[in-house]
C-alpha cells in the first residue's frame, strides 16, 4: 500500500472528480460529506508520502512497471515509462498544495450553500488538485505538460464558475487563453528536447543536456511559459484578474497552481538545465524581472479600490520576492549565500501561499457579510466582524514581512542573501516591503476601522465552518513565525538539499533507483 | 524548535523578539499607570476637533480612494503609464509574453 502512495495521491482526486456528479444526485449533504472525506484522505496520503520521502529519500514510482521502483525496462537502456520522482522539493510542494486545497475545500462547504452546479464545482476542484499534484510529483516532461493543462483548464472553468458578474467569465477566458499559449510554448520546448535526445524523462534529460543552441532555446521557451504562469511581470496581468474575480476557495487553489508553476521553474532551472546550460545573462535577467515584479505589484496595490484586486497585486509582489531569491541563488551559485537565498525563496513559497490564502478568505468573509468589495463602500467592520478583522491583521502583518510572523523569517533570508550579492537589491526589497505594510494599513483602515456605516450594521462574522480554515491559516502563520527553524529543518532544508543535489535526482532514475 | 535561524551574516530568533515585545508592552503599561488617575473620558475632550458646521462628526471618515492621496498625486505620471499597461486587453497580455520570449532569444543570440 505504502509503495503506491504516489499513484494514490493522483488517483484519489481524479476518482473523486469523476464520481462527484453521481454522488451529487444522492443528496447535497452527502456530496459535501464525500468531498470533505476525500480531501481529508488526500491530505493523509500526502502527509504519509512526505514522511516516506523524508525517511527513505527519493521515491520513484514507475507506471506500468512490474515493480514501482523499476525505472528502466530490462530490454532498454533508457527510462521510457512515466515515472513519478518525489524528492524533498516535491514533498515540500505537496504540503503547500494540500494546505491550500484542504482549507479551500473546508471554506467552500458553507460558502456555496446557495449556488447551483456544485457537482461540477467540486469535480473541477478535485481535477485541479490532481493537476497541481501531478505537476509536483512527475519526473517526465510531457507528463508535466499534461498535468499543467489539466490544472489550467480546470482552473479557468473554476474562475468563471460564479457567473453572476461578467468580469468573472472574462477572467476565466483570459486565464484559459494565457495558460494555453504558455502550455503550447512549453510543449514546443519538450518537442525540441525530445527531438534532440529521444527522451522525456527529466533525469535522463538532465544527464543528456549539453549546452547546445537547441537546449538554450528550449530553456528560454520553458522559462517564458513558467514565468508567466507564476505571475512574473510584465506577464503578470492575468493574475489580478483571476485572483480577484474567482471565489475565495477557487483563488486558494489557483494560488497553489501558481506556486506549482514556480516549482516547475525551480525544477527546470536547478535540476534539469542549471549544471549544463551556460546562459550568462540569465541570473541578472531573473533578478531584474523579480525587482520589476515587486515594484509593479507593490505600487499597483496602492491604487486598487476593490479589496480582492488589491490583495491580488500584493500577491504579484510576493511572487517577485520568491524570484529574487531564485535569481540570487542562480547568480551566486548554490553555495554560501546562494543557498541561503534558495532557502528563503522556498520558505517564502509556503509563507506566501498561507498569507495570501488567508487574505483571500478574509475578503470572502467580508463579501459574504456585506455583498461589497469596493473599499470606498466599506468601513468600520471591526465592530461587527471581530474575528475576521483579527485574522486580516495577522495576514497583513505576515505578508508585509513584519516580525514575528512567518513572512518576516523568509524575507529576512532573502534580504540578507541579496545584500551579500548587492546591497541595492536588498534595499529595494526592504523598501517595497515597507510600502506593502503602509498599503495594507490603508486597506485595513478602509475596511475595518473608522465609523460604522449605516448600511453595514447587519454585517457579522461568517459561520463557524468558515472560521475554522481562517483559524487554521492564522495559527500556521503564527507558528511558522515563532518556530521558523522547525519549518526550515523539517521541510525547507530537505527541499533545498534536493535542488542542490541534481546528480542525486538523476542517479535515482538512471541507476535504477 | 526555538533555535535561531542563520541568515549567512546574522541570525533571527523570534524568542528574543517576543521577550523584547513583552518588555516594551510592560514599559508602556507602567508609563500609562503613571497618568492622572482621576481622568474621565466623558464629554467632548476626547473627541476629534473639526472646524466648520459639521453636525455628525462620526460619519466623517476618509474613504479608501482618499487615503495616500499625496502619494498617488505625486506619482500621477507613473500611474498613468501603469494603467495603460494594465489595459485588461488579452492581446496586451499575449504581447508581453511574446516580448519576454523574444527578449530572451535576442539576448542569447546577440
Amino acid at each position: 500500500m505504502i509503495q503506491h502512495l504516489p499513484a494514490l495521491i493522483i488517483a484519489l482526486p481524479l476518482l473523486t472528480a469523476f464520481l462527484m456528479p453521481l454522488i451529487g444526485r444522492i443528496s447535497p449533504t452527502f456530496r459535501k460529506l464525500f468531498a470533505f472525506i476525500m480531501i481529508f484522505l488526500v491530505a493523509i496520503i500526502g502527509i504519509l508520502l512526505v514522511h516516506e520521502v523524508h525517511s527513505k529519500g527519493i521515491i520513484l514510482y514507475t507506471f506500468g512497471a512490474p515493480q514501482p521502483g523499476e525505472t528502466t525496462p530490462s530490454s532498454l537502456k533508457i527510462p521510457v515509462r512515466i515515472i513519478f520522482e518525489i524528492d524533498g522539493l516535491g514533498a515540500f510542494m505537496v504540503i503547500v498544495s494540500i494546505i491550500l486545497a484542504f482549507t479551500a475545500m473546508f471554506y467552500a462547504l458553507p460558502y456555496f450553500k446557495e449556488e447551483r452546479g456544485l457537482d461540477r464545482f467540486y469535480a473541477l476542484l478535485f481535477l485541479l488538485l490532481a493537476g497541481i499534484l501531478g505537476m509536483e510529483l512527475t519526473g517526465d516532461m510531457f507528463n508535466f505538460f499534461v498535468f499543467l493543462e489539466i490544472a489550467s483548464i480546470s482552473a479557468s472553468a473554476l474562475i468563471a464558475f460564479c457567473i453572476d458578474r461578467s468580469e468573472t467569465l472574462e477572467a476565466g477566458i483570459k486565464y484559459l487563453a494565457i495558460s494555453s499559449i504558455g502550455a503550447l510554448f512549453f510543449l514546443l520546448s519538450v518537442g525540441l528536447l525530445y527531438g534532440e535526445y529521444d527522451a522525456l524523462n527529466m533525469a535522463m534529460l538532465a544527464k543528456s543536456i549539453s549546452n547546445t543552441f537547441i537546449d538554450k532555446m528550449a530553456l528560454i521557451l520553458i522559462l517564458g511559459a513558467l514565468l508567466m504562469k507564476a505571475g512574473i511581470a510584465p506577464m503578470h496581468m492575468w493574475l489580478p484578474d483571476a485572483y480577484a474575480e474567482a471565489s475565495p476557495p477557487v483563488t486558494l487553489c489557483v494560488i497553489a497552481a501558481t506556486q506549482a508553476s514556480m516549482y516547475g521553474l525551480l525544477r527546470m532551472i536547478f535540476t534539469i538545465f542549471h549544471p549544463s546550460i551556460d546562459i550568462a545573462f540569465l541570473p541578472a535577467l531573473i533578478i531584474a524581472l523579480s525587482l520589476i515584479t515587486i515594484g509593479i505589484g507593490a505600487t499597483m496595490t496602492l491604487i486598487q479600490n476593490r479589496l480582492t484586486r488589491a490583495i491580488a497585486f500584493a500577491g504579484v509582489a510576493e511572487m517577485g520576492y520568491i524570484l529574487l531569491g531564485v535569481g540570487t541563488a542562480m547568480y551566486a551559485g548554490i553555495k554560501g549565500y546562494g543557498e541561503v537565498a534558495l532557502e528563503g525563496a522556498i520558505f517564502h513559497v509556503l509563507n506566501d501561499a498561507i498569507d495570501m490564502g488567508l487574505l483571500f478568505l478574509v475578503a470572502g468573509s467580508v463579501y459574504l457579510a456585506t455583498r461589497e468589495l469596493d473599499m470606498n463602500n466599506l468601513g468600520g467592520l471591526a465592530r461587527r466582524m471581530r474575528f475576521t478583522a483579527i485574522t486580516f491583521l495577522i495576514a497583513l502583518l505576515a505578508s508585509s514581512g513584519m516580525p514575528p510572523m512567518n513572512g518576516f523569517a523568509s524575507k529576512l533570508l532573502i534580504y540578507e542573501s541579496t545584500y551579500a550579492l548587492n546591497p541595492i537589491l536588498s534595499i529595494i526589497a526592504i523598501l517595497a516591503s515597507i510600502l506593502m505594510l503602509a498599503i495594507f494599513v490603508r486597506i485595513f483602515y478602509s475596511v475595518f476601522l473608522g465609523p460604522e456605516l449605516p448600511n453595514l450594521r447587519d454585517a457579522r462574522d461568517p459561520p463557524v465552518l468558515m472560521l475554522i480554515p481562517m483559524l487554521i491559516l492564522s495559527i500556521l502563520i503564527i507558528f511558522l513565525g515563532i518556530f521558523p527553524s522547525y519549518a526550515i529543518d523539517k521541510l525547507v532544508d530537505p527541499a533545498v538539499r534536493s535542488l542542490i543535489d541534481a546528480k542525486g535526482y538523476v542517479s535515482a532514475v538512471i541507476g535504477g533507483g | 524548535m526555538l533555535e535561531r535561524i542563520f541568515t549567512g551574516s546574522g541570525f533571527w530568533n523570534p524568542l528574543i523578539w517576543l521577550i523584547a515585545f513583552v518588555v516594551s508592552i510592560l514599559i508602556v503599561l507602567i508609563l500609562r499607570s503613571l497618568g492622572r488617575p482621576g481622568f474621565k473620558r466623558e464629554g467632548d475632550k476626547t473627541k476629534p476637533f473639526l472646524c466648520g458646521n459639521i453636525k455628525d462628526i462620526e460619519t466623517i471618515s476618509p474613504r479608501s480612494e482618499n487615503l495616500y492621496w499625496g502619494f498617488r498625486e505625486s506619482l500621477k505620471g507613473y500611474y498613468k503609464v501603469m494603467e495603460r499597461f494594465h489595459s485588461g486587453d488579452i492581446r496586451d497580455y499575449i504581447f508581453w509574453f511574446i516580448f519576454v520570449i523574444v527578449l530572451l532569444f535576442l539576448m542569447e543570440v546577440l
